[in-house]
Parts: C-alpha cells; structure tokens; sequence
C-alpha cells in the first residue's frame, strides 16, 4: 500500500528535526493550560499530547484565580485564600513579585482578576476587612488598578458586595463586575455607568438569575458564560439556563435550558456554536437553537472545563486530583491525567499561544 | 427592642449583634460572595431534590472546593485567620486524609 | 502561674510533636449565642434564671447593670416585672457595697412566667421579651436548648501590643520637695540628672515604630518637675515633629508641672506646640502649702498662683488641668474644687493619697468616706449641669462616666505595660511613671526595646482572673483590681487587688452609675459632646 503523502511528510519531520515547514509546525505546537493544585501549585498541561509539562511551585497556598498575559510569559495568580496576588513567571518558573496591597491592619480577599493586553495594568476586586483589636470590621469592596511595575494601587470604584469576576472590555475602557448584578465600571470616570440585573431583576415577572462567577475561563470563544438558576415567579418553577458575556463589547445574552442540573461552571466553544457545563453531569448545550443536546453522568464531581483551540476537546477538571479529557462531539472519555494534587476552586486557563 | 433599652455603648453594641445575626443579609461572610447554598437549595445537606446525590461527589474531593473560600467553616480549622498550614501535607483530600493536621487546645 | 491558671490557647497538634512555635492567635471576635428558644423541648427542667445583674432605680425609671460585659439598659414595666418574678420571695436589694450581686435570683419555669402574665401578654409577647433579655445577658434560660450570652474566657492581650503613651522622665530632680511624693521628692532617690536628647530621641522613635496601626500616640513629660529641663523639650517637640511626618501619625503632647517655671516664654511654647498641661496644686494657699513646699519647707502657692494665672489666660490652644492631691487633714474636695475651677482651670480632678497607713499623710478611713461624700455632692452639681449641657469639669465623675458609656471590661485596671509605659531618665522602659528607676519592675529600654518575657510575664501576673478576691465583684471590669504601684506600696505586691479601698470604690461606681443613667435618661447628647472627645 503507498504511504500517503501526509504521512511521509509528517515523518521527514520527525526524522530531520524541525525544517521549518510552517504550516506543520504550528499544527505541532502544544496548547498550554494552567490550573491551580493544592497545596502550593500551579500545573501546567499540554493539551495536545494531554499530559503535565510541569508543575510551579506558589508562594501561596491553593491557588485560586489564574490570569494569563498576553504575551505568555506570566500569569498572575491569587493565593493564600486570595488574600495573596503573585506574578509566577512561566519561564523560570518561580514568582517573580508578591504585590503587596493590604493597608496596614486590614486583610484583602481578592475576588476578580483582568491584565490589560499591554500587560502593564491589572484590576482587582478586593474585599477589605480591618482587624482590630476586639473585632472584624467588614468594608465596603471595590474596584482597584495596580501598575505591575511599582505595585502602586489606585481606586477606580466602589461596588455593591458579592462581586466575584472581573472583566475588562475590548477597548479597555470599561470594567465588568460579575455579582449579584453585572456592574459595567467607566475606568476613566471611576463609577459604576451602568447595571444589567440578574439577581434584582426589575421587572417583577422575572425571576432572580442567580449565578456563580467562580470558575472563569473565555478566552477560547471571547464568551463568559456561566450556569444560572430561578425560580419563574409566575408558574412557581425551577429553571435554568446560561448566562453568556461577550467579553469584547459587553453585551448578555441569557439562554433558558428549562428545567434545573445542578452546574458549576460552563465554557462556550471557539465558533460560539456550543457550551459545556459541568458538575456531577457534563452537558453540551446547542447555542443557536437553545437547547441541551446531549448529557452524561460524570464519576465525580467536576468544576470546571477548557476546550481545545479546534473546539474537539474539552478538559474537565476541579475537586479531585485529575484533567479528564473528552470527545465533544460524543462525550466520550479519552484520556485521564493524574495532577499531583486537589484542584480546587480554581481557574483552568488556556494560555495565549506565545506560552511555552 | 421593645421592652430593654440599651444605653451605654456596649449594650448597643450587643444590641446591634443580635440585629446583625437575625437579619437577611450576611455581609460579615467575606470569603465567598454567593454560596453554593444559593443555587443548589435547601442547603449543603440536601440537593433540591431531598437526596444526596445531587451533592458533590465523593465529599472528600470536595473538602478544598467547600471550605477554603469559607463556605463550610464548621468543622474545620479556620485557615481565613489562624491555622493557616493545617492542610499543607494533604495535596489530594481523596487520596492523603490522613495526613490533615489536627489542632488541639494547648495542654489538652 | 500554676497548673490550674493556665490561659489556654490553640496550637496545631504537628506543632506540638515537632515542637515548633505555636502559631499567633489572633483574637476572635466574641458572638453571643442567640439560637432561638425551642418549647417543649428540654434537657432537665426548663425556665429562666437571673444572670449577675445590678439593678437600680432613679424615681420611677429602673435601670439595669451587667457586670459581665459592663452593659447598662433600661427597663420598661414588663421586662421589670419578669425580673422581679426571678427574685427570691424574700429578695432585699444588695448595697453597693457588697460585693456579689448574686445569687439573689430563682428559678423560674415558661409555664409559670406564662400563667403570670396571662391574660396581659400573649405567650409569643412573654417569649420576644424574655429573648431580649437573655440577648442581652441579663437572663440567662436553663434546660433549653440554647443558654444565652456566655463570657469569652480570660486570654492574654495580642502581642506585640501596640504602644500608645509614653511617660517620659526627662528632669530625675525637682525645685519642690512636697512630702507626699511618690517619686521621693523628684529624684525617686537615685542621683539627680537629667534625660539627655539622644536618650529621648530614641524614646520617639520607639514609641513611633512600635505603635502598630494606631494613627496617634502620646508623649508626656515628666519627671521630677520636666520644665527643669525645657531645652530637651524644645528638641524633642521638634524632632518628634519630624519623625512623625515619615511615620505617619499624630503625636500629642502632654506636661504634668509644679507650675514654678512658667514664665510667659515658655507659656507661650506650650501654646504654640499645642502641650496640653496639668497642673499639680491642691487647691486654696491653707491647703496647697501643707504638703506642696519648697525643700526649705516654704509653701509654693503664692509663688505660683500668679504663673498659673497667666498660663490659663495666655495658653490657649489645649485644656489646662488641675490635678489636686487629697491627704490626711484635706477633705474639703468643694471648696478646693471650686477654688480651683475660680482661678480658671477648664478640668480639676483629685487623687486621694491611700498609700501606706503608716504615712503621717494619708487620709484615715473615716476622711476617704468624709471625701466620698463631697464627691457625692459635687457629682449632683455635675449631673445638673450636665442636664444643662454644660460640662462642669470634674475629672473623675468624668473618667467614670466615659469608662460607663464606653461599657469598657478591662483585665487591667490601666494601659500600665500595655500601651503605656514609663521610660526613666536614662532610658530605661518601666511599668509606667510611678515606677521608674525601680530596678525590679524595668521592662527594657528604648535603646534594646521592650523587653518581651518580662511584659509576658508581668500580664499573666496582674491579670484580673488572678485576683481572688476579685471575681465576684461587681465592679471588677471596671476596677479591675486599682492601681498597680498602689498595690505594691500597700500590699508588697502589684498584682494584689488594693482591697483597702474596695469598698469605697463599690461606692462610688454606683454613684457613677446613677450620674450615668441620670444624664443618659434627660441629655444623652452630653457623652457624644463632652464624654467621648477624651478619647476612651
């Protein structure tokens, strides 16, 4: 039987090393995701060949939210119960800066976390709490800038308690709180310009969409998407849906599924075609005509889940120690990778194809 | 209150306490901003449907997820302000249980 | 401390078996339990007890006083009622005098309450007001479910504790020798000197870097008599000026002097840099010159009534306080006070001298009642123009009443080896003040710093839950024992309670209570506007 042309080419490849043959090389090139592992890690996993490529050790415990820059050389993690914001720098795979932002006597609990595309810029949530000597003294949270460079903090905003993701728009002139409500923040003038409802809906005939902005991850679509959960205030019935973002112009569009999983996380294909959720069950759900199309028990509780650059696979991972890898169109299990430890409440972000 | 006035700082300030712990919003909460309790009613014992199966599962691959963002403080040591380390030699809860910290009053 | 005393604190147990250091334990806020109360169901016999409480009346309005938290409340008719159900059939109320307030209560079943107050109150009425008493810690209900308010247990202060004041000996000798000095005439009978800038440049810095997050601290001179050395002054106003720019906080300044070196030079130094002073005389020339004499054994009064005259007119930017000192043969606190109050002073306290009986200037017991009673009457003068919003300037109705409003429970009688302390001329750190130079209570120095097993040590010594006869007493978070270097004086030891004088204490607290709920009931915008500015 001939070989096929493809395989010949495919093995001079391999034979001769790197010829330079773009095309086939960046077929070659891995996906790179990184997701936090208890106690103090960050685990970096090439999708591609579905394996760990290595694992970072934080300065912190348990990370949390995970940021990538653009330029693939950081990401910025929050740890040590998100009261710690570090800059773990992807090629000598340490913490390169600790950014220290807690005035004296308090404690920031950090919930939200953007890098603008110049990566010089990050906006943080903060949950201020200052401990006195007798007692706990809960503050109001808000919205801060920190230069990379210096660590200086300034404030840009207060916002309404129950913030969770942070989201900077395309044009960078506006941030996203995902709350109780999605608070759109004008940077420039330092307030809240506008509020689409999900929790106080304002029409008493619609139910409270509420939503759970723990598990972020949309850079693969352009679209944050989360599972919500209602009650109609007319038929009395528990609903759900999806709650899709689009990151670039900030516009929501909510997607009723009917009756209610329980799901923690979802993330929307490259071509917005479809969306994965998880949670004791993975279910894809068909964008353009609105419903569920497919469903399948899990073994264990999953968080959260990334999916391929072509939109064939979807990583699933959070709670117990291992990244499942699927088929998306079949829901079939591929592969099981073991990580070194829990991966908890964490972020499992694509990293920008820079990244190595 | 109808029927004790408080007057010097420290009675309001019990006074206040009990206003705090009887009323809606939980603001003193400041780990998570929503908890699981919200989307999956009734709460963490049950599902909505009365079961457990609903729930995370198995509960120990959820021990990280639950409580270190401060959804489940009972029950464990408080690692928001104190015991910071008991969880440090555990990497997988599943797996290495027994290697959780315990915390002991000094003396005991 | 023994076994049995031990403060406990929680440690992981890999700590223990590696023998580790145990981790800080950072205090934790105290909730009360407020579960609701659940009828029917019951481990023993279910009903409501009284906790320690003091009541107390003024013409028709009762008022009641916890202990435990120093929590005072006012009672409507109900609530009242249910406590006078809660006496004992042959209940008398305890003088203030007595100690323990309790166990004058009994016990009391829901069905009986109930049966009681039928058909006034509905059950659902009798069970919110039996909450909110029990919230409040003035009840507490036995074999339900839940039992109220519980006091935190005894625990150290967080460490390192913060400083606040520092008392600074900057003259170890003085012009006067007045007889009843507890610094021995100036010098506290060691070779007279003087603090020397560098000395107190070093005491700014420490109390600056080791003042944790508060935003302002203290710093007072004295000595001996600190205007014997006002070129120091003049420095370390300045320097302290400085270094608190870069530190970030406010820095007050405070002088206790004899007045004898005021000139309107220095009067006007005082002014500028905002010192706030406190005068040391004791009241119309008879009394002033019994005690407070030059060396010679000539009286001081004539010399400085005219200095403090003009420092009263010409200081204007902070209020200038009287401090008069009472002693054996002095009990004349009015006549002294409104002398006092005549030449211009915006405060006047006294300080009754209870040192060692032995001393031919101590007041007897029957002249520290015979004072008591003039506070009595003074305190009515406060009360009834405090109702008139005026604020007469009584120091110690006043300190009283701030500790009263702020329900302060304190596990020292003073900040003493707290947030205060005392540094010798030489630079050495003391309990406070009264106890500089005394080799046996140095706590370091601001040189080397604090010295941090010693300040362990003196805290879980002095203790309020090490003083026995302390623990049933009423007025303990507010007492909490007195005077540490009273203590030492009279008993040897400055973690005794000052038991000579607990029962003019119970006196006078309880008259402080009555002041309290008397202007609480008719102005409460007095503590807002004159109680609370001093900053408890």
């Amino acid at each position: 039987m001939a070989i096929p042309r493809r395989h010949a080419l495919f093995r001079l490849c391999a034979v001769a090393g790197c010829l330079g043959l773009r095309a086939l090389a960046s077929a070659q090139e891995p996906e790179l995701y990184v997701l936090g592992v208890h106690p103090h890690g960050i685990v970096v996993f090439d999708g591609t060949r579905g394996e760990i490529v290595r694992v970072i050790q934080t300065r912190g415990r348990a990370p949390k939210e995970l940021v990538p820059s653009v330029d693939g050389k950081h990401v910025y993690v929050t740890s040590e119960g998100r009261a710690m914001l570090e800059a773990v720098n992807l090629e000598t795979n340490t913490t390169d800066k600790v950014f220290e932002m807690a005035p004296p006597g308090y404690r920031l609990t950090i919930f939200g976390v953007v890098l603008n595309r110049q990566g010089d810029r990050l906006f943080v949530h903060v949950k201020p709490v200052r401990q006195l000597i007798d007692r706990y003294q809960v503050e109001a949270p808000q919205v801060w800038s920190v230069d990379v460079a210096t660590g200086k903090t300034a404030k840009i905003a207060e916002v309404p308690q129950g913030v969770a993701a942070l989201v900077l728009t395309a044009d960078e002139r506006r941030l996203i709180a995902w709350g109780r409500d999605l608070y759109y923040i004008d940077i420039a003038q330092g307030r809240i310009t506008n509020t689409v409802p999900l929790m106080n809906p304002r029409n008493p005939r619609e139910g409270a969409l509420n939503t759970l902005a723990l598990f972020i991850q949309f850079e693969r679509s352009g679209v944050f998407s989360l599972p919500y959960y209602t009650k109609d205030p007319i038929t009395d019935k528990d609903l759900m849906g999806l709650v899709n973002l689009d990151v670039d112009s900030g516009r929501v569009e909510t997607i009723d599924l009917g009756a209610p999983v329980p799901l923690y996380s979802s993330v929307v294909s490259p071509d917005r075609k479809r969306a994965y959720a998880v949670m004791n069950q993975l279910i894809s759900v068909d964008l353009e005509h609105k419903r569920v199309l497919d469903s399948v028990d899990l073994d264990r509780t999953r968080y959260v889940a990334n999916i391929s650059r072509d939109g064939k696979r979807l990583f699933v991972s959070g709670a117990a120690p291992y990244i499942h890898v699927y088929n998306t169109d079949t829901l079939k299990l591929i592969k099981t990778v073991e990580l070194p430890g829990d991966p908890a409440v964490t972020g499992f972000r694509a990293l920008p194809q820079a990244a190595r | 209150m109808k029927h004790v006035k408080a007057l010097n700082k420290k009675a309001r300030l019990l006074e206040e306490q009990r206003n705090v712990i009887q009323c809606e919003d939980v603001v003193a909460l400041q780990g998570s901003p929503l908890g699981c309790s919200l989307i999956f009613d009734p709460g963490w014992e049950t599902d909505a449907s009365g079961n457990v199966t609903g729930l995370c599962q198995p509960v120990e691959a959820d021990l990280y997820g639950c409580y270190d963002d401060c959804w489940w403080p009972a029950q464990v040591p408080d690692q928001l302000m104190n015991h910071l380390k008991w969880s440090d030699s555990c990497a997988s809860a599943e797996r290495d249980w027994r290697k959780l910290d315990l915390i002991y009053p000094e003396g005991a | 401390m023994t076994q049995s005393q031990k403060i406990p604190s929680f440690v992981p147990l890999s700590s223990l078996l590696r023998t580790s250091p145990a981790l800080p334990n950072l205090p934790m806020p105290h909730a009360p339990a407020f579960a609701p109360i659940v009828h029917g169901e019951h481990t023993g016999k279910p009903g409501v007890q009284l906790n320690e409480i003091r009541q107390f009346q003024i013409g028709e309005k009762h008022f009641v006083f916890v202990p435990s938290v120093t929590a005072i409340f006012g009672l409507d008719e109900f609530s009242r009622e249910i406590l006078q159900l809660l006496r004992p059939p042959d209940y008398q109320p305890a003088a203030p005098i007595a100690p323990a307030q309790t166990p004058a209560t009994r016990h009391a079943s829901l069905a009986e309450i109930y049966r009681v107050f039928e058909p006034r109150y509905s059950r659902s009425a009798v069970v919110a007001a039996i909450k909110e008493l029990r919230d409040m810690g003035i009840l507490r209900t036995v074999g339900l479910r839940d039992e109220g308010l519980t006091p935190p247990a005894p625990k150290l202060p967080p460490m390192p504790f913060p400083q606040r004041t520092l008392v600074l000996n900057v003259a170890n000798d003085c012009n006067l020798g007045c007889s009843y000095c507890f610094a021995a005439q100036g010098d506290y009978g060691t070779p007279k000197r003087m603090m020397t800038e560098e000395t107190a440049r070093r005491s700014v810095d420490f109390l600056l870097s080791n003042s944790g997050t508060h935003k302002d601290v203290t710093i007072v001179f004295f000595g001996g008599e600190p205007l014997m050395n006002l070129k120091l002054i003049r420095r370390l106003v300045d320097y302290a000026n400085e270094a608190r720019v870069k530190a970030g906080k406010e820095v007050e300044f405070t002088m206790t002097t004899n007045a004898t070196y005021l000139t309107p030079e220095v009067i006007d130094f005082l002014s500028e840099n905002s010192i706030g002073v406190s005068v040391s005389i004791d009241g119309p020339k008879q009394y002033h010159d019994r005690h407070r004499t030059y060396k010679s054994g000539l009286g001081s009064y004539d010399f400085i009534r005219p200095r403090v005259l003009q420092l009263l007119s010409r200081h204007k930017t902070r209020h200038i306080a009287a401090r008069a000192t009472l002693t054996h043969g002095v009990t004349a606190v009015q006549e002294c006070f409104w002398h006092l109050k005549e030449m211009g002073f915006h405060e006047v306290g006294f300080a009754p001298v209870t040192s060692a009986v032995q001393d031919e200037f101590a007041l007897t017991r029957d002249e520290m009642w015979r004072v008591l009673d003039e506070f009595r009457q003074l305190a009515n003068v406060y009360v009834q123009e405090a109702l008139r919003n005026r604020h007469i300037g009584f120091s110690n109705v006043s300190n009283v009443l701030s500790e009263l409003h702020a329900g302060v429970v304190k596990a020292y009688p003073c900040g003493a080896g707290l947030g205060l302390l005392g540094v010798g001329v030489d630079g050495d750190l003391y309990l406070c003040h009264r106890f500089s130079e005394s080799e046996e209570h140095r706590m370091g120095s601001v040189e080397r710093g604090l010295d941090a097993a010693k300040q362990e040590q003196f805290l879980r010594q002095a203790h309020l839950s090490h003083k026995s006869g302390c623990q049933t007493c009423w007025v303990r978070h507010i007492c909490s024992g007195g005077c540490h270097h009273e203590a030492y004086t009279r008993h040897g030891a400055l973690h005794e309670p000052n038991a000579h004088y607990c029962e003019w204490i119970r006196t006078w607290i309880d008259l402080g209570l009555d002041c309290y709920a008397r202007i609480m009931d008719a102005n409460p915008g007095f503590f807002d506007k004159f109680i609370d500015r001093r900053g408890a």
